[in-house]
């Protein structure tokens, strides 16, 4: 008799739900036999029978897995139950895309139900008195995938301390030392959770607990989850405890307990300092190397992971540095990430074919910044090592000369560069003007004109161009087209009025659209009003009447004058 | 016990862990007495002599689906009357209403908790018989 042992309803129900989840590779592998013949899709008329044949079985099992306790496997046979019934409604050609989605559907079914036969396998008695002394806590959401995988790191003599999902703070060690904190991708803000768990370890027994990624798929986004985690390592599926625990013993080296470790190569002190700053806020260990010459030195004695490199510094250009880094035998995997001079020098690179996501153009956006170095870690340390390098040593020396021949000015925190040195005739304190303009004899002309009245002019083509000449050299006044290729004046208003060092300037907006040569009072109102220019001139414009707006628009200084 | 009280159940489904789970559900935590069928040809000949009070019916089966089973046994005089609820792994909340159009008393969804399953059981069939 099944039950003769058994002591009460669940102990029957416990058994019934073991025998079942025993079974289930086997149920699954039936499915997935009878879903071969709906590979590669077909003609409705021909494939009907599979197709109905698949979805009685996916329906019997998502009618019963959940009976026994395998919520998980009802829930996933019912989407690949959805798909099949949807396309026998439709009466339409089976395509192979759509063989393609049954075909993962069944796969994710089948590693569910290894994972419930694994739970269903009777386990090895261990001894009760011999509580284990060392733990791991795992944030992962309720499932029967969870549950076994819990089961065979405990196995594997670890006890472990479920959290199911980033509300559940309950995290004591309870006695036992804990190892590490195991976080599975799929639990919401769970980087958040175990970072604060480990500082909270951290701060309580002076432990440094390794952070384990454990994700079903190895793609990029989860790689990146896992360095947002501060994960030492990342675990792909198959998620097996042996895998786990490998890790957690090999994560005992000292070494792999560090943070991620970056070396900043920036002369600009102020910059440098913001880098380090969010680099170290975000858990990184950061070093600023000021001085180019010093950083093979530093590299010897700080194992760094990425380097963040300005392309603009003042005594050795970033690629020749970049260059004798990825030379030398011991650094060739480690990630150089470059800063460019702006988003011009960027557009130069994609002419000629260099992919412009390996650099963060200036002036540089901290979360943008950290964010890119968040991808180059995750490629260093969980995915491809050294590919990087791989993606941009051939194309240093292009790089070099892109950089020599466009070279731009340096920020205004830096020594100004002669290109801004104002025209003969001008006094060195004369106000600043820039012109943006798509039209390069408007720009001369106008150029001239401002420099005749004692203004200093200077030039952009672009708004992108436009943006970054007035972040560096903060004119008096910005005059702009609006229609313009490569960044329009749309673009241009919006990233002046983003950028706190050039929010202020006043702008004045120069366009072609005219009602019959009159004002237009809708597009006034449009740069005026929605982008936050203080002025608006139709060209064809009268140079004087330019002037004599732009007297006006000047603030006054301290000493009374304009 | 009166002629109300729910005391035989006969269970249909072509899935053995199922019957065995609801029987389990239905003997251990009902109290009720159980006869189990793996298919509707079966349920149609034991449920004459057998005499459920309710006939719980899967719905999708080979060979006789659910509503072909309620079908034949309304077409029966010895079972024209025994109310029958539909166990069904429904999609579509559209599925549910249709099966209950045919003539069930009540349909019970899959997968089902063994522990309250004859709870509900019990509960569509006090309703059904209060009306």
């Amino acid at each position: 008799m099944l039950f003769g042992n058994a002591r009460s309803t669940a102990d029957k129900l416990k058994a019934l739900g073991a025998a079942y989840g025993a079974a289930l590779p086997g149920k699954l592998q039936e499915l997935e036999t009878a879903a071969r013949a709906l590979s590669g899709g077909g003609a409705f008329e021909e494939l009907s029978g599979p197709l109905n044949e698949v979805r009685m079985l996916a329906h019997k099992i998502a009618g019963t897995a959940g009976t026994f306790g395998f919520q998980a496997i009802t829930d996933q046979a019912r989407e690949v139950e959805k798909s099949l019934l949807a396309a026998i409604k439709a009466e339409a050609p089976f395509t192979a895309e759509q063989a393609a989605g049954i075909e993962r559907g069944i796969a994710a079914l089948k590693a569910l139900g290894s994972a419930a036969a694994d739970t269903a396998a009777p386990a090895r008695a261990a001894p009760e008195e011999a509580m284990p002394a060392e733990s791991v806590v795992l944030l992962a959401p309720q499932g029967e995938a969870t549950d076994a995988l819990a089961g065979q790191i405990e196995r594997c003599g670890y006890r472990v301390r479920r959290i199911g999902d980033a509300a559940d703070t309950d995290t004591g060690p309870g006695g036992a030392r804990v190892r590490a904190i195991l976080v599975h991708a799929d639990v919401p803000q769970g980087h958040k959770v175990c970072r604060r768990l480990r500082e909270d370890f951290r701060r309580t027994f002076r432990a440094n607990v390794p952070i384990l990624f454990l994700s079903q798929s190895g793609d990029y986004r989860s790689r990146l989850q896992a360095v947002r985690a501060g994960a030492s390592a990342f675990i792909a599926a198959p998620l097996d405890a042996a895998t786990i625990v490998r890790s957690i013993e090999e994560l005992s080296a000292a070494t792999m307990f560090a943070p991620y470790r970056i070396v900043i190569v920036e002369d600009d002190d102020v910059l440098a300092g913001q880098c380090a700053e969010a680099f170290e806020g975000s858990g990184y260990a950061a070093r600023i190397v000021k001085d180019p010459a010093d950083l093979l030195d530093r590299l010897e004695t700080f194992e760094a992971e990425l380097i963040v490199m300005d392309l603009s510094l003042a005594v050795v250009n970033g690629v020749e540095l970049a260059k004798l880094v990825w030379q030398h035998d011991h650094y060739r995997d480690i990630a150089i990430l470059f800063l460019s001079p702006g988003p011009e020098f960027n557009a130069r690179l994609l002419q000629v074919g260099i992919a412009d996501e390996f650099f963060v153009t200036r002036p540089v956006d901290i979360n943008a910044l950290r964010a890119v170095a968040a991808r180059y870690l995750a490629d260093a340390r969980f995915g491809r090592r050294g590919a990087n390098r791989a993606d941009l040593f051939p194309h240093l020396d292009r790089i070099a000369e892109l950089k020599t021949t466009g070279d731009t000015p340096r920020r205004r925190s830096d020594a100004r560069p002669p290109a801004s040195t104002p025209p003969e005739g001008v006094p060195d304190d004369a106000p600043k003007v820039l012109v943006v303009d798509d039209d390069r004899h408007l720009v001369d002309a106008i150029a001239i004109k401002l420099s005749e009245h004692g203004l200093e002019p200077l030039k952009a083509f672009t708004g992108e161009q436009g943006f970054r000449v007035a972040w560096e050299e903060s004119p008096d006044v910005i005059i702009t087209d609006y229609d313009m290729p490569g960044g329009s004046g749309d673009y241009l208003l919006g990233r002046l009025k983003d950028a706190e060092e050039t929010r202020d300037i006043p702008v004045m907006v120069l366009t072609a659209h005219t009602l019959d040569g009159q004002k237009d009072y809708a597009l006034e109102r449009e740069f005026i009003g929605r982008l936050g220019a203080v002025s608006y001139l139709a060209k064809p414009i009268s140079l004087d009447a330019l002037v004599a707006e732009i007297d006006r628009l000047r603030p006054v200084r301290s000493d009374g004058n304009r | 016990m009166t002629d109300t009280a729910l005391c035989r159940v006969l269970h249909v489904d072509d899935e053995s862990d199922i019957r065995e789970v609801a029987r389990l559900a239905l003997e251990d935590v009902g109290g009720f007495t159980v006869e189990s069928c793996a298919s509707g040809a079966q349920a149609l000949e034991k449920a004459p002599s057998f005499g459920p009070d309710v006939i719980l019916l899967d719905v999708m089966m080979p060979g006789m689906s659910g509503p072909e089973v309620l079908d034949a046994l309304r077409g029966r005089p010895e079972t024209a009357d025994i109310p029958v609820i539909f166990m069904t792994a429904k999609v579509q909340a559209q599925e549910v209403e249709a099966l209950t159009k045919l003539g069930a008393i009540g349909v019970i969804e899959k997968p089902f908790d063994p522990m309250t399953m004859s709870g509900q059981v019990a509960e569509i069939w006090d309703r059904h018989v209060v009306r």
